[in-house]
């Protein structure tokens, strides 16, 4: 399975963010997405989701126009219905998508997945803290079971644990996915990610590893991001 | 579908159920009582499920009724002679307007955003159950509504079913045209705001004709009842079939505008407080030579010139023309002069309710916070007591000077107004032009003043403590009821000055000791 996006352009009035941007994302990989504050990542997912508008550009996944559904969004605020528990939340969404889920689990089985403990999964989301409401988000799009995952930063807000947990998870699915992950965190994404991919002069250029040791690497992705003329 | 539509109901019941509890656990003696375990619990919670369902239907249906009581009050005092006639008129004008503003399919709420784009459900499905829902309820509540208001007015039958079945159409006609004129411009049609404004004005036009004795023949409803039936039946048929809703939903949905902001209130409050552009460029010479804090507060000021000194210039403005009326009615009109001199001597308690809604304290601390506060309270160097102390001495005298120049117009008017009556006493004088002076000083501090103890905002703007609410209730309870006192304007003037003064000294003192403890974020 194979994400292309070609010839992608998005202006925001005069500022242009994305410029001509050709890139190809495949399967099994998880894509480490780094670019300086600015720079465009989050637009670059809302292109891809079709949240917003662009100027120009394609998305094909395995040679056929993308589809909204192929993609699961994990956005680094997380949303949620905070009048509803943690465990209404995921009864709905389970009876709603039953059709579409493969290897249906149990609710606690979920619970277990993302370790909401016992306690927490009876109170309102609006009670949850910000890292609980972004294992939830990371959660109902795990169970969609998207073709392509996009994660805006979900991990930030989880403590170590947790991050631990979810890197493992993140690395289980990449096997019949495309996950693209952004941060800001370089050693995150050097440790998570298969490749680095940087959001660089308007565009995505690969960094290649080649022979190069950790140390040489990294410094060669700072590089990269110090090239971008950031305003 | 039927599944689907159950299950959206079910959210909806589970929503607002939750949300009852959730306010319930606000309450004083109640939140010791109800514990967060309830949300998972059933007996309780299955009662105040009941209880949620009934208010959800009586909430539609009070809805409902509230707009036909508003058409039939007004038509039954403004147009005794024909109430039937312009009782059906202005129904079925603003049936026909609710064509274009009373669409839901692409109203972007939560409900929308969390079916569609949480829970991720079919989007022709949700549609087309939506679709049925909303023409069912709707049906439904009309009828009992069109019946009960046709019974008390003793209207023809035929009237009151020709209507329900022009409406059931109409709305089908609406949220057709909503979506067929997004497919086609990719924007919702009521963002462009000339067509917006040509449709809703020449429909208020029309809604007035009974105004100048014209009324929309019944023979004409019947006829656009039939054409409404037809053209309902093809939108029906065109909405049916709409294959990528789903993907209307995406595009409109924006998701930190749906979710983050928590309801609308707290967004218009926050839209309220926010810097024009205009002011966002200070004009070097107001900051010229001044440091510090005196630098940050001016900056502020200056900022805030939509919300301060424009309204405060803006208010100044029509309480002069207000005066010059008055004081041309005093002069033309000699038989008003006693129950103007009665209301300028006795009922000076008005001026308190004026005053109130005159005073920016308010709205200025809200901006204070949202603005600048929220942030840096999270700053030690900006919770030191020196700090505050000195800021909130700063910001209270231009609060202070902004309120008194609106205050200063009514002060003066009142001063012209008592000299044409006659009224030449220079104690009264006096007194009551420092009334209205103090009272403005009042409002002023009083706001800041409970703003600095009880902070009681988050960084959405949400007002989080009961006692800020009970104070601003107070406040407009005391505002509301001076207009009540009738005494003597000396007495009533000296009476306030006193009352301002000692408050204006205790508030004062209260915040010298309290607030460098209290003034903090939630």
């Amino acid at each position: 399975m194979e994400l292309e996006i070609k010839n992608l352009s998005k202006n925001y009035e005069t500022k242009e963010v994305l410029k001509d941007v050709t890139f190809t994302f495949e399967e099994g990989k998880i894509y480490g997405l780094l670019g300086r504050n600015g720079a465009g990542k989050t637009t670059f997912f809302n292109c891809l989701n079709g949240d917003i508008e662009f100027d120009s550009g394609y998305f094909y996944l395995d040679g056929e126009e993308l589809h909204y559904k192929d993609i699961g969004y994990v956005i680094s605020t997380p949303t949620v219905p905070e009048f509803l528990t943690g465990r209404e939340f995921l009864q709905f969404f389970l009876d709603i998508n039953e059709d579409k889920i493969k290897d249906l689990k149990s609710i606690d089985e979920y619970f277990e997945l993302v370790k909401i403990e016992k306690e927490d999964q009876d109170i309102l989301l609006k009670e949850y803290s910000q890292g609980m409401k972004n294992k939830m988000q990371i959660l109902i799009n795990i169970i969609a079971n998207p073709k392509v995952i996009l994660l805006d930063e979900p991990l930030t807000s989880l403590d170590i644990v947790v991050q631990e947990d979810m890197k493992n998870l993140f690395k289980s699915l990449k096997k019949d996915h495309i996950i693209i992950f952004s941060t800001h965190i370089l050693e995150l994404a050097m440790d998570l990610c298969d490749e680095i991919v940087v959001l660089s002069h308007k565009q995505l250029e690969k960094v290649e590893k080649s022979n190069l040791n950790t140390k040489k690497y990294k410094d060669k992705i700072i590089q990269e991001l110090k090239d971008e003329i950031h305003d | 579908m039927i599944k689907l539509l159950k299950k959206s109901l079910e959210i909806d019941i589970t929503y607002s159920t939750n949300s009852i509890l959730y306010i319930l656990r606000q309450l004083p003696v109640l939140k010791d009582l109800i514990t967060k375990d309830i949300y998972g619990s059933r007996g309780f919670k299955s009662f105040i499920r009941v209880v949620a369902m009934i208010w959800m239907f009586l909430k539609s249906l009070l809805f409902k009724f509230f707009y036909f009581f508003c058409i039939f009050s007004f038509v039954t005092a403004t147009f005794p002679d024909a109430i039937i006639k312009s009782y059906f008129h202005i129904y079925f004008v603003l049936t026909v307007l609710g064509i274009f503003l009373n669409n839901k399919l692409l109203n972007m709420n939560k409900k929308l955003y969390i079916s569609i784009v949480l829970f991720q459900m079919d989007g022709t499905k949700y549609l087309r159950s939506m679709i049925l829902w909303n023409q069912f309820l709707n049906f439904i509540l009309n009828s009992i509504c069109m019946f009960f208001f046709g019974h008390l007015l003793s209207s023809p039958i035929q009237y009151s079913i020709s209507l329900i079945v022009l409406t059931f159409f109409a709305r089908l006609i609406g949220e057709a045209l909503n979506i067929w004129y997004y497919q086609k411009y990719h924007y919702i049609w009521y963002s462009n705001l000339k067509l917006y404004w040509t449709i809703v004005l020449g429909l208020l036009a029309v809604t007035a004709l009974p105004g100048i004795d014209i009324y929309i023949p019944f023979v004409g409803i019947m006829i656009t009842t039939g054409c409404f039936v037809l053209l309902g039946s093809f939108a029906f048929r065109y909405l049916w079939k709409i294959a990528n809703y789903k993907l209307f939903i995406h595009k409109i949905s924006s998701v930190t505008n749906i979710m983050d902001t928590k309801n609308d209130k707290d967004y218009l409050r926050q839209a309220m407080v926010s810097v024009r552009e205009k002011d966002k460029e200070i004009d070097a010479k107001k900051i010229e030579g001044k440091k510090g804090y005196d630098l940050f507060n001016t900056i502020f000021f200056e900022r805030h010139k939509e919300i301060l000194l424009r309204s405060a210039k803006k208010y100044s403005v029509i309480c002069i023309g207000i005066y010059i009326v008055a004081s041309y009615v005093c002069l033309q009109f000699p038989e008003y002069h006693d129950s103007m001199k009665s209301f300028l001597e006795t009922k000076l308690g008005w001026f308190f309710l004026v005053m109130y809604f005159i005073n920016r304290g308010a709205i200025i601390t809200q901006a204070m916070f949202f603005n600048c506060d929220h942030s840096m309270l999270t700053y030690n160097f900006y919770r030191e007591p020196n700090t505050v102390l000195g800021l909130f001495r700063k910001r209270l005298s231009t609060v202070v000077k902004v309120n008194l120049l609106p205050a200063a117009v009514i002060g003066v008017g009142n001063l012209v107004l008592l000299f044409l009556l006659g009224n030449t006493e220079p104690v009264t004088f006096i007194t009551t032009f420092f009334y209205i002076i103090f009272l403005s000083v009042f409002f002023s501090v009083h706001y800041m003043v409970i703003y600095y103890l009880l902070q009681p905002f988050n960084k959405n703007l949400e007002v989080k403590k009961a006692s800020y609410s009970i104070a601003t209730f107070i406040t407009y309870f005391v505002s509301y009821m001076a207009t009540d006192i009738v005494m003597n304007s000396l007495m009533f003037s000296i009476i306030g000055l006193t009352f301002t003064i000692l408050y204006i000294m205790i508030s004062l003192f209260l915040v010298y000791r309290y607030a460098p403890k209290t003034f903090k974020l939630n």
